[in-house]
């Protein structure tokens, strides 16, 4: 904390203590008074403050995540009235799943074809929207649109656009002599898939950097340009430097919007031609809500968490390292 | 005076709120807040009207007309069942109806997870292929429990194969359709065809014929035939293959429910569509790629000059191209077999929890008896080419007022067969649709593909 905040900080009298004397009076009252100073305590308080918030996530998201992890040691089909504990078989059957691995392998490419082009894109875009170049609201607000947008309704649009024969885009290729088929081979259906997530997530990529931007101090770059640096040394040595805390938040959001990723893979290929496009999110939609496998399913689901996890605290040690 | 009342009151339950609440005290507050709201949820209906909870298909678009009493935004297809309804509203009064909709495929999901947690709705519709899981775990009543003397009137295969589990009725049929060859009439007249293929060396020749580059883009863009076999519209392509096996006298699925995918007549079928994808080059590659109802707009695009297609699709094709530039044809068949479809049954079944209740199963069981009856069967007819389900109906002038429907009719009757129990037909279904992606799209060993899907699914039973 900067240290005029800390003096500011020192010299503010409790919340609480305002709360429960408000004539400032801090002096033992004897009878309701005294539950009354208990309950609105500084060492009480900020638990009822922060109470029904930590109940929500408890309720919302630990329960939950609990929930499914002992649910991934079950049988549990929603076909069948019974369900048997199974240990860990639903996770050896899953390293041996050669589906479960293909859909590991296709989000892996996923988050590193559309992260690299998510912030290359949105670095871009947000340095020349960073300029103050005319009508610059609305080309932000133009970029941010997709984002704003729900992934399924994007996904459907897009696989509408791209639909050979009768799509807009294959349409205008026409004119080129060019027809092509984009959901038919499985590269080229996930690099559709990669193009349309980029599309929509850009303009988000390009908010938080734009956020970052502003926050580095103009007079580094009025320095630097004293100094005879042109854009791209002031690029390397200033702004990207100073950009590694934001880069690195955006990552770990974009990182698990793809590894959890289900609407778009669902909506634009439905994971074919021949399961080859299944990423592991619609893998477990499939297993649990198509196969009614939730145990299997919650084992999937379990492993996503955990990639989740080890990436996020992978980010945040980079995050840590670079402060320092 | 209100802080004296304050005072008094903190005063009064001091001592209580001081000392420490136990778990028990703890839980059992929570338990009677649980039961406090649980009865204002879901109050006893002793007196008054029934209400049942149905739930319905979203894409149907029906429940939102049906809870405004406005039709206009209804599709046309989906009349009858809003006028049904209101005909039935209007003869019970007594009997008051809620919807719930759910999207298609995950529709019997939500009805499982509500029975699960039980609080299932009163009323589901389904297609046939759920009826047996949903029986087998104990979610839906039994029908012959109602007195009711029209079960024979009703066509028996599909009471047997598509509406009964273990011998006992669960669902009440309401519309079939039927599957076929669909075709454009001004194209095929175009090609110098006269009437759509009865073989499947015909389809061949014929779809030779109707393939071109119309762009000049190296690739055509008007297909000689399409089928789907897409991952993204699954199970059609097990339903829409199935007739094919069928003609051939092949099984998708043994006497214990276990699907069939590695068998002589699967491996026909599978070779014929890698033909026509590689060497004869007239099946759509959209074919693998397509969703669900995408026929419509290929078929209006001209982008399939001919391909299976599902009855139920027929009206809004038509609406598109024009009653009189689209023809329905039999599937085509090899030499000497006859042709088969497979035939969607739809039907309504009431939850076992709702059959307990006196009350609600008598008006569940009056609604169910309304969608089955024989006016509801002749909206079908108008609105959505729907072949009835029961014998009766199939004599009614509406049949030989309009020759296609007539047609649609009769050739249901003669062909359809409903979707079989399959034991995990969700992971059998993904598995064969797999298995012909991999065959027609990446040329596969059609008898080692085929072989090793049919391990994978039977390792997924075990």
């Amino acid at each position: 904390m900067p240290p005029s905040l800390q003096g500011l900080e020192a010299s503010r009298p409790p919340v609480a203590a305002t709360l429960a004397s408000p004539s400032g009076s801090t002096g033992r009252r004897a009878g309701p008074g005294v539950a009354m100073r208990t309950l609105t305590s500084d060492r009480v308080l900020p638990y009822f403050l922060v109470g029904p918030a930590v109940l929500l996530v408890f309720a919302l998201t630990v329960y939950p995540t609990v929930y499914v992890l002992a649910t991934s040691f079950t049988d549990w089909n929603l076909m069948r009235t019974v369900t048997k504990p199974v240990g860990f078989r639903n996770y050896v059957d899953l390293a041996g799943d050669e589906l479960a691995i293909r859909a590991l392998v296709n989000t892996v490419l996923f988050l590193v074809g559309s992260l690299a082009l998510i912030l290359v894109l949105g670095l871009a875009l947000a340095l020349a929207l960073n300029e103050p170049v005319r009508f610059r609201t609305f080309f932000r607000s133009t970029v941010v649109l997709p984002w704003a947008l729900t992934a399924v309704v994007v996904g459907v649009m897009w696989r509408w656009m791209l639909i050979p024969d009768i799509g807009i885009v294959n349409y205008m290729l026409a004119g080129l002599g060019i027809n092509i088929s984009f959901f038919l081979s499985p590269a080229a259906a996930l690099a559709t898939m990669v193009l349309v997530e980029v599309w929509r997530s850009t303009g988000y990529g390009m908010i938080l950097v734009l956020a970052g931007l502003q926050g580095i101090e103009p007079s580094l770059y009025e320095a630097a340009r004293i100094d005879g640096a042109g854009f791209w040394r002031a690029l390397r040595h200033i702004t990207l430097p100073l950009l590694v805390p934001t880069l690195l938040v955006a990552t770990i959001l974009l990182s698990i919007r793809s590894v959890n990723l289900i609407d778009i893979p669902l909506v634009v290929t439905g994971g074919g031609p021949a399961r080859m496009t299944e990423t592991l999110g619609l893998y477990m939609w499939k297993e649990s809500f198509s196969f009614h496998h939730i145990g299997y399913g919650s084992a999937v689901a379990i492993v996503m968490f955990a990639i989740n996890l080890v990436l996020t605290v992978f980010y945040i040690r980079s995050l840590s390292r670079s402060r320092r | 005076m209100g802080a004296e009342t304050r005072a008094r009151t903190v005063n009064n339950q001091g001592p209580k709120l001081a000392g420490p609440l136990s778990r028990r005290e703890v839980l059992q507050g929570a338990a009677t807040l649980g039961l406090a709201l649980s009865s204002r949820v879901a109050p006893a209906q002793t007196g008054g009207p029934v209400t049942l909870n149905l739930l319905l298909w979203e894409h149907w678009k029906v429940a939102e007309g049906l809870q405004k009493n406005d039709p206009t935004n209804v599709p046309k297809r989906r009349l009858w069942f809003y006028e049904t309804i209101k005909r039935f509203e209007a003869d019970h009064k007594d009997i008051k109806l809620q919807y719930q909709t759910a999207n298609w495929n995950v529709a019997t999901q939500t009805f499982i997870a509500a029975s699960q947690a039980g609080n299932p709705p009163d009323v589901v519709g389904a297609q046939s292929q759920d009826n047996q899981p949903l029986a087998n775990a104990g979610f839906v009543a039994d029908l012959g429990q109602f007195k009711y003397d029209e079960w024979d009137d009703f066509n028996q295969a599909v009471l047997r194969e598509a509406c009964s589990v273990g011998g006992k009725i669960v669902a009440m049929p309401v519309y079939l359709t039927s599957t076929g060859l669909g075709y454009n009439k001004p194209l095929l007249k175009e090609a110098g065809v006269t009437e759509p293929p009865k073989t499947w060396d015909d389809a061949i020749r014929v779809g030779k014929a109707l393939t071109k580059d119309t762009r000049g883009t190296g690739r055509p863009n008007q297909w000689g035939f399409g089928v789907e076999l897409s991952a993204a519209s699954t199970p059609n392509p097990v339903s829409f293959t199935m007739p094919m096996i069928r003609s051939l006298g092949g099984a998708i699925v043994d006497k214990d429910g276990k699907g069939l995918m590695d068998t002589p007549e699967h491996r026909k079928i599978a070779k014929l569509l890698a033909d026509m994808y590689h060497d004869h080059k007239i099946l759509a590659p959209e074919s693998l790629t397509m969703k669900a109802n995408d026929e419509v707009d290929l078929f209006g695009a001209k982008s399939w000059a001919m391909g299976i297609v599902i009855h139920a699709l027929l009206p809004p094709i038509i609406e598109k191209m024009g009653a009189d530039n689209f023809g329905f044809a039999p599937y085509p068949t090899f030499p000497g077999n006859e042709p088969r479809s497979y035939s969607e049954v739809y039907g309504f079944l009431i939850s076992s929890k709702a059959a307990k209740d006196p009350r609600k199963a008598a008006a569940a069981w009056e609604l169910l008896k309304e969608i089955g009856a024989t006016k509801t069967l002749l909206l079908a007819a108008k609105y959505q080419f729907g072949a009835p389900s029961r014998k009766s109906v199939l004599a009614d002038p509406v049949y030989k007022s309009d020759p296609l429907l007539g047609y649609l009719a009769n050739y249901t009757f003669k062909t359809a067969t409903p979707f079989p129990f399959i034991k995990e037909v969700g992971f059998y279904s993904e598995t064969f649709i797999e298995a012909l992606n991999l065959i027609v799209l990446q040329r596969q060993p059609v008898d080692e593909t085929l072989k090793r899907q049919q391990a994978r699914y039977e390792a997924r039973l075990r």
